[in-house]
């Protein structure tokens, strides 16, 4: 019966860090005034509109990334691609810069001012703020 | 030439030289990409070309019955950010030439400083924004259709402008608002001759709202047109005018003058007013524009627009475009031959052709229906299949450059188009 209660705690835990696993959230640096941003708001920054943020991706592997521009944006990787690639080649803008990995990305926002980043609930500690749940 | 390359290999030593100091930070400063575009056409009319742009010689259909350079490029561009406020962008396309030739070209070579966010100002080659996607429409992987309809942006080819722009960014409850005023020359080579613009200024606003946006530009340009077969023509009318009126035959004689005056191709004055606009929530889609052309001398007024819209299956996405040029061609009675002797009255008559036959080479009229799909096939590559049912005006050539003896006006054809639009 224990070991029945301890499995069930087991399955759960690993379920829920499975779902939290699932979870995004976009972050900012702390020094950034705002305490939260739309959806809109932040779909304008990673669809090249607004040039007050440096926007960080993830790889195209990521499962993040993939959720975070359906959910936020409503568009998927080849539509985004084509958005900066508009962009990019008239020099108008650069696109997000890529890290490897959500701790990666925490770490860079954590040491700069202007960066936001979409990040997996999970890597996220007290050196960055989270402006934005994705759901 | 050499200059323009003198400019590019400015830039990449600089790359270069950046790269061997700071290996680190040369990532963050210097950015390499390209894109490009393999395409194929295949036209149904064998008595002229589809032309890629005024500026190739030749096309689709009477020249090549299937056409792998009117839509084929590679270009490559360095960006290099020497600081947060103060950009470089070089960009060099390899596309079909006057000359026949794919020779790369400095498309883009320009400074930008960002004095705020909202506000910066660029100096150098620039795109001059004729229209909603000036900027990408060499960019076939950024756009939907396989090149942007020909009834609008072949209404002006001119794509860059050696001067300076200034851009200002506003927000006014949830719509972004850009204005860009710009100032600028442009050169390009023809087949035969040159334009020239001395200067183009302008002025663009764009509204964007959500998934909607909004764009409204004016332009104002002086041109000239050297194209050296236009001559005999100026030369025939103004020789014609002067030696009639030697004879004392001086109504013919003042018409033949007024007419070489009237429709020189020197110091053109022409404007282009142009509206866009653009919704796209993400599974659909619809663009359209319309531009109003202020013609000058031989360059008559143009109307033009196209409705484009599509839907997204994945990585599937068909469309469908339809788009309209109207240019309203003068239609000269030419020179009275009442009076005159029958040389004479030949010359005329022969001017007179020649002169309706240039109005008519310069503008046309015609309509496309066209549909297609992009296919996002793999990262960064998107393959499009798109057919073209083009109706050519009455008494117009539409288009078509080098018209054949045997082109019929006023007919149709079909186009078909083929292309894999890649960016690395």
């Amino acid at each position: 019966m224990k070991f029945a209660i301890k499995a069930a705690v087991a399955a759960s835990v690993v379920l829920a860090s499975m779902c939290a696993q699932a979870e995004v959230v976009v972050i900012v640096n702390p020094k950034h005034p705002a305490a939260s941003l739309t959806a809109e708001q932040v779909a304008n920054v990673y669809l090249g509109k607004d040039a007050s943020f440096a926007p960080v991706d993830l790889p195209e592997s990521a499962a993040q990334r993939g959720e975070f521009y359906t959910k936020v944006a409503g568009k998927d990787s080849a539509q985004v691609k084509a958005i900066w690639a508009r962009l990019v080649f008239t020099g108008k803008t650069q696109p997000p810069k890529e890290f490897g990995s959500s701790a990666e990305a925490v770490k860079f926002v954590a040491g700069n001012d202007k960066a936001i980043a979409y990040v997996d609930k999970g890597a996220v500690d007290g050196s960055v703020k989270a402006v934005l749940t994705v759901n | 030439m050499t200059h323009k390359f003198t400019i590019l290999s400015a830039a990449v030593a600089l790359a270069l030289g950046a790269s061997a100091a700071h290996a680190a930070d040369f990532d963050d400063m210097v950015s390499v990409r390209g894109f490009g575009t393999f395409g194929v056409m295949h036209s149904t009319e064998d008595r002229a070309d589809v032309l890629g742009s005024v500026f190739m010689p030749d096309g689709a259909g009477y020249t090549r019955e299937w056409d792998m350079r009117s839509d084929s490029k590679l270009a490559g561009q360095v960006n290099v950010r020497f600081t947060d406020k103060l950009d470089f962008t070089v960009q060099a396309i390899s596309q079909y030439q006057h000359d026949k030739s794919f020779t790369p070209q400095i498309e883009w070579a320009n400074l930008k400083y960002s004095f705020t966010p909202e506000l910066s100002a660029r100096v150098g080659r620039i795109a001059l924004p004729t229209f909603m996607i000036s900027d990408s429409r060499m960019v076939g992987y950024a756009n939907t259709f396989v090149r942007p309809p020909d009834e609008v942006y072949q209404v002006s080819s001119i794509t860059s402008n050696d001067g300076v722009d200034v851009s200002y960014g506003f927000s006014t409850g949830g719509v972004k608002n850009t204005v860009q005023a710009f100032y600028g020359v442009s050169k390009a080579d023809l087949a035969e001759g040159n334009v020239e613009a001395d200067s183009i200024y302008g002025v663009n606003y764009l509204a964007e709202a959500g998934d909607a946006s909004f764009r409204v530009g004016y332009i104002r340009m002086e041109l000239d047109l050297n194209i050296p077969s236009t001559q005999p023509l100026f030369e025939g009318l103004k020789g014609l005018g002067a030696m009639l009126n030697s004879f004392g035959l001086t109504n013919s004689g003042g018409q033949a003058l007024a007419l070489a005056n009237k429709y020189d191709v020197q110091d053109m004055e022409l404007s282009f007013l142009s509206v866009g606009a653009s919704y796209d929530p993400g599974n659909w889609f619809v663009m359209s524009e319309a531009i109003d052309f202020g013609g000058d001398d031989m360059l008559s007024d143009v109307r033009a627009g196209y409705v484009m819209g599509g839907a997204r299956f994945g990585k599937v996405t068909p469309y469908a475009v339809v788009s309209k040029v109207k240019a309203f061609i003068d239609y000269e009675d030419g020179i009275s031959t009442t009076g005159l002797p029958t040389p004479f009255a030949m010359g005329a008559d022969a001017l007179s052709a020649g002169l309706n036959q240039s109005l008519n080479q310069f503008r046309g009229s015609q309509q496309t229906a066209a549909l297609g799909v992009r296919w996002d096939a793999f990262t960064n590559i998107a393959v499009k299949g798109q057919y073209n049912y083009v109706d050519i005006g009455d008494n117009s050539n539409g288009m078509l450059g080098n018209v054949q003896p045997g082109f019929e006006q006023g007919g149709n054809y079909s186009l078909y188009s083929l292309s894999v639009d890649f960016i690395f």
